[in-house]
């Protein structure tokens, strides 16, 4: 839609609100860094020009400075409305992309090998029938076919549960679905979430090379002794052994080696299990494997109602601290990548805030978030949008948080006025819908962030 | 990670700005405009320039990668600037660098007749800058290939042999008629026009050959109308600097008009000299040459004088053929 406000004339400008300023005379005597966060642009200026662009003195500050300033939107138009700015870029551009790109989440089963204290799901037997896939499967064609002559490529998602205990439904529904992509030109990607104890190298290679998983994330809760007491079978047993050894397999092979597929390890921290990540560290070093993988933390977080965070509870501001630890640790044996450290510019939260993007259980629930399926304080709730079995054309675009953009100035958040809005989205609008204040942790750790940004150039100049 | 990531998150994390080591400086001519009048332009001036140059780039950076929407947010923030305010000495180009960036727009919205109206525009605009600057010329040679792009869109095959003919006329011997051109070009030095014509070359081959939007048949009729234009059999570019492009051009014309002893006698004497000349030049003559070489069999390639220069070159353009050729 082309404007029609009015022209802008003597036009003057203003400091952005969405900057983070860090300095430390310690580590960077002559400089400091500007971080805008409306492009996730880091620049490192001379001290010498910190009061100008304090008292927005921009007739004090050479041209090159005033250009670099501007383009990365840390100096703005006087008139502008930055968070109106920003929420505006973000809903187009997620218009743009709900034009080319679907997503969808499958969770295929309610089952799961492990008990670990801190999931808010019910598990039980139920896989999701044929019935159901074929629903599922109509239902994505749909979405396809409402789109079909801008779209390019569907993504999906495979969660659980435990996904790999509803194998027969993963490899039916990629099948149709693979094929339907195929013969409509459309580019087809899947990854899973999985605690990988079923995850051999057969299957790996299966899921792979014939059904196009690409894609991996195996949560590991630190050495045998922390996972084991974390991410135990329900019997009780260990499964920190089969997981590692399927891991170990895997990384060491040749498909893998052939870079047909990645696999991220997240490590869910709380109080309990935070320093023996460092000994899980070491022990994928020793194994050959930490190079070959990406390695993420999150903390423990509450699911549902099940108040997992209070339990051996981490607060943010040492999360933030043990973050970087682990990344200094990282660095220690050189696979840290500084690229990965400063948050970029997010025009998207999460797929809740996609036009089209749903999740599906293993009974045809319709939601639009993962963490709703098989977690008995949602159960007919306002995040379900219904069920396919019921109503194969059920509409959830009103589903709660899909207007989270919308909401931002009047909800009851402190986005509006973060000033890491622009990078973070909000982070969870699920979290903020369930009562919890999901910041990430970048709030808390980005000047570490951006010196040890600084400090591996520097490595990286010495080497 | 890098490859997939847009004009903005490129800038993240790569730039520093410091003035005792600098390295910021853009070649992007109108920013080279606003160091020209650095001296004549306040600083209020500078930086309304400065942000009406970044907003068309964003502009132009989602547009680019068909993002409608988001694009459309800045192009309204850029017809909002009041341009009438700007010093005259440097007004037309700011009005080339808006109606460069407008007929992108329509470009992208299938609206070429309109596109086509405001590259003209920004070719009028780019003239008039040019006899104030002289280093507005050059940009002229852009917005000709842009020009081209868009018949090239409209299937326009004649429109698009003579807008091709037109610009290589200019880069090799000088030859500026008509109103997209303007006699400023003589002035450019041959490296300037090396680099142009690398430039426009690359683009047009991969535009015409690799997206293929007219099929082979009248692709051939393309560059042979095109090169014919500019009288490649009865001529040469006195520059020694331009003489192997033009060399270059001249062997793949031979193998478009059926001269499959010509074609392959030059690439003999001259096969050395092929690393030096644009990309998709490069890869034309070899795919040209693999194609008569397994059709007439008059060529083993694996025994070809140049095997190992060719073969590397092979790989870097990613031909296939040759090989399964080694592999046998």
């Amino acid at each position: 839609m082309l404007s029609k406000q009015k022209p802008r004339t003597n036009m003057k400008f203003k400091l952005s609100q969405y900057i983070h300023i860090s300095k430390d005379e310690d580590v960077m005597p002559d400089a400091f860094y500007l971080y805008a966060t409306r492009t996730g642009a880091a620049i490192e200026i001379e001290n010498i020009y910190y009061d100008y662009i304090h008292n927005q003195e921009w007739e004090r500050l050479p041209n090159n400075i005033v250009e670099a300033l501007m383009q990365a939107e840390a100096i703005v138009p006087f008139d502008e409305n930055e968070l109106d700015t920003i929420i505006k870029i973000n809903q187009e551009n997620i218009k743009d992309n709900d034009k080319r790109f679907l997503s969808f989440t499958i969770q295929p089963t309610a089952n799961c090998q492990l008990g670990c204290h801190y999931c808010g799901q019910k598990h039980s037997k139920d896989v999701s029938t044929n019935q159901t896939n074929l629903a599922i499967y109509q239902r994505i064609i749909s979405k396809i076919e409402e789109i079909k002559t801008t779209i390019k490529q569907v993504s999906i998602s495979w969660y659980g549960g435990e996904p790999l205990t509803g194998l027969s439904s993963i490899e039916e529904l990629s099948k149709l679905l693979i094929d339907y992509c195929d013969q409509n030109d459309i580019a087809y990607e899947a990854s899973m979430v999985t605690n990988a104890l079923s995850l051999k190298m057969s299957t790996f290679l299966k899921l792979v090379n014939k059904y196009k998983v690409t894609s991996f994330q195996i949560t590991i809760d630190g050495t045998a002794e922390f996972h084991d007491l974390r991410r135990m079978l329900k019997t009780g047993g260990p499964s920190f052994d089969i997981i590692f050894k399927n891991l170990k397999d895997i990384v060491h092979s040749e498909a893998y080696a052939a870079k047909k597929a990645h696999i991220g390890i997240r490590s869910n921290v709380d109080g309990q299990n935070k320093e023996n990540i460092f000994d899980l560290v070491d022990m994928m070093h020793e194994n050959g494997i930490l190079d070959k993988v990406s390695f993420n933390l999150a903390p423990i977080h509450d699911w549902g109602d099940n108040g997992a965070s209070k339990i051996n509870g981490i607060s943010k501001e040492e999360f933030a601290m043990f973050e970087i630890d682990i990344w200094l640790k990282l660095h220690s044996y050189g696979i840290l990548k500084k690229g990965n450290l400063i948050p970029l510019r997010q025009y998207n939260v999460c797929m809740v805030a996609n036009s089209s993007s749903e999740v599906y259980d293993a009974y045809g629930n319709v939601s639009t978030c993962w963490e709703v399926p098989y977690t008995p304080v949602y159960e007919n709730s306002e995040y379900y949008a219904g069920n396919l079995l019921e109503n194969p054309n059920l509409d959830s675009s009103n589903v709660v948080m899909r207007d989270w953009f919308e909401k931002i100035p009047t909800n009851d958040t402190w986005c509006k006025t973060c000033k890491f809005f622009p990078v973070c989205g909000g982070s969870c609008p699920k979290h903020w819908e369930s009562g919890t204040v999901p910041c990430p942790s970048f709030k808390q750790n980005i000047d570490e962030r951006l010196f040890l940004t600084k400090y591996l150039s520097l490595d990286t100049q010495i080497a | 990670m890098y490859t997939d990531m847009n004009f903005l998150d490129k800038f993240t994390n790569t730039h520093t700005y410091k003035t005792k080591s600098d390295t910021s400086s853009s070649y992007h001519v109108f920013i080279k405009m606003l160091n020209y009048y650095k001296e004549q332009i306040s600083v209020s001036e500078y930086m309304t320039l400065y942000f009406f140059h970044n907003t068309s780039e964003k502009c132009l950076s989602f547009l680019r990668r068909k993002d409608l929407n988001t694009g459309v947010i800045f192009y309204n923030d850029l017809i909002r600037i009041d341009r009438t305010t700007f010093p005259a000495y440097l007004s037309a180009g700011v009005e080339a660098n808006f109606y460069a960036c407008d007929a992108y727009f329509d470009y992208v919205e299938h609206r070429y007749d309109e596109s086509i109206e405001k590259l003209q525009s920004a070719i009028k605009y780019t003239i008039q800058q040019s006899y104030s600057m002289d280093e507005f010329a050059s940009s002229l040679y852009e917005l000709n290939l842009n020009l081209l792009r868009v018949y090239i869109k409209e299937k326009s095959f004649e429109k698009t042999a003579l807008k091709l003919s037109e610009i290589l006329s200019s880069l090799f011997f000088s030859e500026n008629n008509g109103s997209h051109f303007d006699k400023k070009l003589n002035n450019l030095d041959d490296d300037e026009r090396l680099i142009w014509l690398n430039h426009v070359i690359n683009n047009v081959i991969f535009s015409i050959s690799e997206l293929n939007p007219f099929g082979l048949e009248v692709q051939k009729q393309i560059y042979i109308n095109a090169l014919k234009g500019i009288g490649i059999s009865t001529r040469s570019p006195n520059s020694d600097k331009l003489k192997n492009v033009y060399s270059k051009l001249k062997t793949i014309f031979y193998y478009l008009i059926g001269e499959d002893a010509i074609f392959l006698d030059r690439i003999d004497k001259d096969f050395s000299s092929l690393g030096t000349v644009p990309f998709y030049v490069r890869k034309q003559i070899l795919s040209y040459f693999l194609a008569l070489s397994t059709t007439t069999n008059q060529e083993n390639i694996v025994n070809h004088v140049n095997y190992l220069n060719f073969s590397s070159i092979l790989k870097e353009h990613n031909l296939q053929v040759y090989e399964m050729e080694l592999s046998n």
